[in-house]
């Protein structure tokens, strides 16, 4: 074999090689610079998972992530500058990012549609460009004060589901510096890019529909927080402790106590069924129609009932079981054995089962719901308990003297049925105690309940205020739960008559 | 939640498993209050269900509501411990026909019938 010949056989295998090395050169800077903007994604992703990061912080990581997006955008194509250009919905240029510092330019781009030059051809066509030479192409725009003269060109349009979220434009000195190649797989990168916007556009939506909910909530909960008694009334011999603390911003658990005719107290603990906006609103009905069935408003010149009407429904009421309308009329009047005020009071207890479940039925609503009259001079307690967890009376010594077990269903079930009335009598150093199931179901990161065993546990041994009762329950609840965000309303009032051992 | 409808002679037998709290509740109900049609006869399975807030009650309740407007029948079977205990305090145990196991309940419709 003559030496020429095999010299330049070997040439044209060194060629060959090179330019083997020359594509796997680009390959390998493509797929590196895949990666990155791949690993920049995941991050972005990542940090708009709500509740991990502010809103801010994605903002924030946005910006620098399409600035590298572009910078690996010119290194694989070997552009001498680009630009990116973020649009929104109506076309208008949000934001602008360069390769270099245009201090000069970018200013006049803001607020402007984009209707001009190859980004504007791009905005309408939606389609990529590729042109060799800008001498021959007229969409190529020349800034008469630019120093810098682009002779080829790439613009790909962002483009998810025929929404333009930016034009990402690649520029060279040099005509015919972009091969298809190039634009294949600038078009992949923008397919990325546009993944990653239109991520941060519904993050961005979310955000805002998210931040006015709470704003709503907010409003609710302060309207709540109103429906509850401002300031506790105190009687002189007594001492009333309350905690109010819900789950979610509004809630379903309530008390009430409030001043009756002839000076009685009225007390009402209660848990309207289910959580949040819904049970908020009828917490807000039960509470005001017990006030206003019970006599309450009287005080404020609003009795809603003649005397007649009082006589009317009181009659209506008897302790025991289910009396036929026959016992009913034989019945005495007022109920035997218990204070005639306290039975009018306590007519609000039907009165709202009724209203809430002839007007509300459809929405199966109801309430346990515990009212109890006491009259101050005496500690004579008349109740009806309707469907609440049995409710506490208290030694000073921290024992359970008696439970108030429920005396009738849920309020708000089924109309017109009879609820019982029953008594007891609170002694000096006695505490009558209430609470939610949101105390004994609190649960721990194990869910393992409170339980009301561990709630007669963390009674202390003396009883010698009703606000340090609640307090150390409360330590003990929270010990229980631990870390865990709270599980359910907690409310809970404790009634202290003052004296005793 | 898991849901489970079958229908076994004309009882539509629905087996829930999972808590049925404020967050399942909604999907239960959205699920069953459609099969209480005019004189339905239903069997609600609870034995895997291990806890009822007051949320499930409220689901009961309009499933109750909707079976009695319309002459149906409701039967629930397999109340765990603390679910009766809840339904006993609150009284629901008093609107509702309960048995212990799907079996007797079936049984249950079976006798009204006849």
């Amino acid at each position: 074999m003559a030496k020429g010949l095999w010299e330049q056989i070997l040439l044209e295998k060194i060629i060959k090689l090179q330019q083997q090395v020359t594509e796997l050169t680009i390959a390998q800077t493509a797929l590196e610079a895949q990666s990155q903007l791949l690993a920049g994604f995941v991050e972005i992703a990542r940090w708009s998972n709500p509740g991990q990061r502010s809103p801010l912080a994605q903002t924030e990581i946005l910006k620098p992530f399409l600035s590298e997006a572009l910078t690996l955008s010119t290194t694989m194509t070997g552009a001498e500058r680009g630009s990116l250009l973020l649009v929104d919905q109506s076309g208008q240029i949000e934001d602008a990012i360069f390769t270099q510092d245009l201090k000069a330019q970018p200013q006049k781009l803001f607020r402007q549609t984009l209707d001009r030059g190859l980004a504007g051809w791009i905005y309408t066509h939606r389609q990529n460009v590729l042109i060799p030479d800008t001498e021959q192409d007229e969409r190529w725009l020349k800034w008469p004060d630019n120093q810098y003269v682009a002779r080829s060109v790439l613009g790909i349009p962002i483009l998810k589901e025929n929404i333009l979220y930016g034009v990402l434009t690649l520029l060279h000195s040099q005509p015919d510096h972009f091969s298809l190649a190039a634009l294949d797989v600038m078009q992949a990168t923008a397919n990325q890019m546009s993944l990653v916007l239109e991520n941060v556009q519904i993050y961005g939506r979310l955000q805002r529909y998210s931040q006015s909910l709470d704003a709503e909530l907010e409003k609710g909960r302060q309207i709540q927080i109103n429906f509850l008694p401002e300031v506790i009334p105190q009687w002189p011999g007594w001492e009333i402790a309350t905690h109010f603390q819900p789950a979610y911003q509004v809630a379903g658990d309530f008390y009430d106590v409030f001043a009756l005719p002839q000076g009685h107290i009225g007390l009402v603990i209660a848990d309207v069924c289910d959580k949040g906006v819904g049970a908020a609103l009828f917490m807000g009905l039960f509470r005001s129609l017990m006030r206003i069935f019970s006599g309450q408003t009287v005080l404020a010149g609003l009795s809603v009932q003649s005397l007649e009407e009082h006589e009317l429904l009181v009659e209506q009421y008897v302790t025991g079981a289910i009396a036929s309308d026959t016992e009913r009329r034989n019945q005495n009047y007022p109920v035997m054995g218990l204070d005639p005020e306290h039975t009018l009071a306590l007519r609000a207890i039907r009165l709202t089962n009724d209203y809430i479940a002839i007007n509300h039925g459809d929405l199966g609503m109801f309430a346990t719901l515990f009212f109890g009259v006491l009259n101050p001079d005496t500690g004579e307690l008349t109740y009806v308990n309707g469907g609440h967890e049995p409710l506490m009376v208290l030694t000073s010594q921290g024992e359970v003297r008696e439970e108030l077990r429920a005396s009738g269903p849920a309020l708000g079930i089924v109309p017109k049925i009879p609820f019982r009335m029953r008594r007891t009598v609170l002694a000096p150093g006695e505490v009558l105690f209430g609470y939610t199931d949101g105390v004994t179901e609190a649960r721990a990161a194990d869910e393992g309940f409170f339980t009301k065993t561990q709630l007669l546990a963390s009674l202390p041994p003396q009883i010698t205020s009703a606000a340090s009762l609640l307090a150390d329950i409360m330590i003990a609840v929270r010990c229980h739960v631990g870390d865990v965000q709270q599980f359910d309303d907690v409310t809970m009032f404790a009634v202290r008559r003052e004296g005793g051992a | 939640m898991n849901i489970e409808i079958q229908t076994i002679g004309d009882i539509q037998v629905i087996a829930l498993a999972g808590d049925v709290d404020a967050n399942t509740a909604p999907k239960v109900q959205q699920e069953i209050l459609p099969l209480a049609l005019p004189q339905s006869k239903i069997l609600l399975n609870l034995t895997n269900v291990p806890y009822m807030s007051s949320a499930g009650l409220r689901m009961l309740l309009s499933l109750y509501r909707q079976t009695t407007a319309k002459q149906g029948q409701l039967v629930l079977v397999g109340l765990g411990q603390d679910i009766r205990r809840t339904m006993a305090v609150t009284g629901f145990l008093n609107f509702f026909t309960t048995c212990d196991s799907l079996e007797l309940g079936l049984t249950v419709f079976k006798r009204e019938n006849h």
